[in-house]
């Protein structure tokens, strides 16, 4: 669980969130609005990593500022994935695992995600997809109540993507809060229970997927989600 | 915390093959210098210009680049349960022991060798090493400064070639006009003033100091000495040294505790 009051956060002269308040219960949320809506900078701002000037966050009824401890309940995957070069697949994993103190079998994630040989190969040998795809271990491995995932899917090939979309259901169906952004609407069809729709930050629709497509009358979320930047005055990207 | 973090980047950057060439070049370098030249003052002059062009140099592209490389792992490590106090610390650690390490094993050992040996100039030995050292340090200091003031990687390595440029001819230049135009004035106690806001200087005053070569010595070393004397001027000059790594430290520090990443 993750609630979000009042949150203003300004870079300079320009005002990105303008007082946000939103809940993320337990189950999947899509986090969607046009580019530069502020969707990064919300999930920023629940990782401690942008400091907002007004508002609070609390992350399992825990307030985030001034507790890094707190993100010991959120896994986090980036939108760029990127990993120190000269070190071994393994070697990082044992870093992150360093930075949280905690011990996990690496086993049956690096299997999961079918990197076996390349567990003691230099970081730099490896490709875009595979740095994505130790990106999700490095956030689905420590069993966290709270995943934020920025843009996941996007360079995965398909079989990993089939994979990864049956984690994240298996992982909300065991009570998990998951928060997900995507420029590709139709990616978060089949996953997404609820929407939370960000326009230059202030949010505009939150609700169950029946609930938007019953308030805008379409068949499905992306349809919904284009009418609703059309009726707010945003063009659709 | 900050220790496991400098370790891991340590790690990293140990095997760095930047790190590997950079250490090899010193060693080489100071043991043909040993070598060719008979007179230790000369290997020790020779070995400073060198040092003084190239240290800040490696020490500031190598950890500009590094930072910048890493970017995305750094802010990776900052949604970790981990507070950005550690994290800021343990890669100021990690890439300041390699690149010391590499200072050590690529001109302290010959250095130390040669001393053993010869026990000649002893003192100006010791401080070359030292020297490079803190150059290591300071510049150190300025690229963590400089790469988390900029969020464009072209930026950041520009404004570093500059602030080596400047601290490296630049000042040079200027020292040189002020001391033509001021050619009246009494401008000793001036330029020893100046020479403090250059780390090159200091570095060059603190070795030119400790060997009695008068024609070499050059003018600010020449006044240095007069007007603080060897040891108050070797003290003035450390002390100075010291402060050229706390300041950029401090402030990358500031910086990095409330920057939006
Ligand atoms: N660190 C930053 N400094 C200054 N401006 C930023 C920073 N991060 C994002 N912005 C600006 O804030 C706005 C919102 O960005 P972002 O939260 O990334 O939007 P989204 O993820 O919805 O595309 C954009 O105009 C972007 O340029
Ligand atoms: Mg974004």
């Amino acid at each position: 669980m993750v609630e979000v009051k009042g949150l203003v956060k300004r870079y300079g002269s320009l005002t990105v969130l303008r007082g946000v308040d939103v809940t993320f219960p337990p189950g999947v949320t899509a986090l969607v609005g046009p580019n530069a809506s502020g969707k990064t900078t919300l999930l920023k701002s629940i990782l401690g990593l942008v400091i907002p000037q007004e508002g609070s966050i609390h992350v399992m009824g825990e307030p985030v500022t001034g507790h890094p401890e707190i993100r010991r309940h959120v896994g986090y995957m980036p939108q760029m994935v990127q990993f120190p070069e000269n070190l071994t697949l393994k070697e990082i994993l044992e870093w992150v695992q360093d930075l949280r103190n905690v011990r996990v079998d690496l086993e049956p994630w690096v299997s999961w995600v079918g990197l076996e040989e390349f567990v003691d190969k230099p970081f730099g040998y490896l490709s875009g997809g595979t740095r994505q795809k130790v990106g999700m271990v490095a956030a689905l491995m420590f069993d966290t109540p709270v995943l934020i995932l920025d843009e996941p899917t996007a360079g995965l090939d398909p079989l990993s993507n089939t994979r990864f979309k049956e984690k994240i259901r298996e992982e909300r169906d065991r009570g998990k809060t998951i928060i997900l952004t995507s420029h590709i609407l139709s990616e978060l069809e089949g996953l997404a229970d609820r929407v939370v729709f960000l326009l230059e930050g202030k949010i505009i629709f939150e609700g169950s997927r029946e609930a938007l497509l019953d308030h805008t009358g379409k068949p499905d979320m992306e349809q919904a989600i284009a009418y609703l930047m059309q009726e707010n005055g945003s063009e659709v990207r | 915390m900050t220790g496991k973090i400098a370790r891991w980047v340590a790690r990293d950057v140990l095997r760095s093959i930047w790190l590997g060439l950079y250490t090899f070049f010193f060693l080489i370098i100071t043991l043909s210098f040993f070598t060719f030249f008979d007179d230790p003052s000369r290997v020790l002059l020779s070995l400073l210009n060198l040092v003084l062009m190239v240290v800040p140099l490696v020490s500031m592209i190598f950890v500009l680049t590094y930072l910048h490389n890493n970017r995305n792992f750094i802010v990776l490590t900052l949604t970790q349960p981990v507070s950005r106090r550690s994290v800021f610390w343990g890669y100021w650690w990690g890439l300041a022991i390699p690149l010391q390490l590499a200072l050590l094993v690529g001109m302290g050992l010959p250095v130390a060798f040669h001393l053993l040996a010869h026990r000649a100039l002893w003192l100006a030995s010791v401080l070359q090493v030292v020297g490079a050292m803190l150059l290591t340090q300071i510049f150190l200091g300025l690229a963590i400064w400089l790469s988390f003031a900029h969020e464009d990687r072209l930026k950041a390595l520009a404004s570093g070639l500059l602030v080596w440029l400047s601290l490296t001819f630049l000042y040079d230049g200027l020292l040189l006009v002020v001391i033509l135009l001021a050619s009246a004035y009494p401008i000793e106690k001036f330029a020893v003033g100046l020479s403090f806001l250059n780390p090159l200087d200091l570095v060059r005053l603190l070795l030119l100091m400790q060997m009695d070569v008068a024609a070499l010595m050059g003018f600010t070393a020449e006044v240095f000495k007069k007007f603080l004397g060897n040891a108050v001027g070797t003290l003035a000059a450390v002390t100075a040294l010291l402060i050229w790594i706390a300041f950029p430290t401090w402030m990358a520090f500031r910086n990095f505790m409330k920057k939006d990443f």
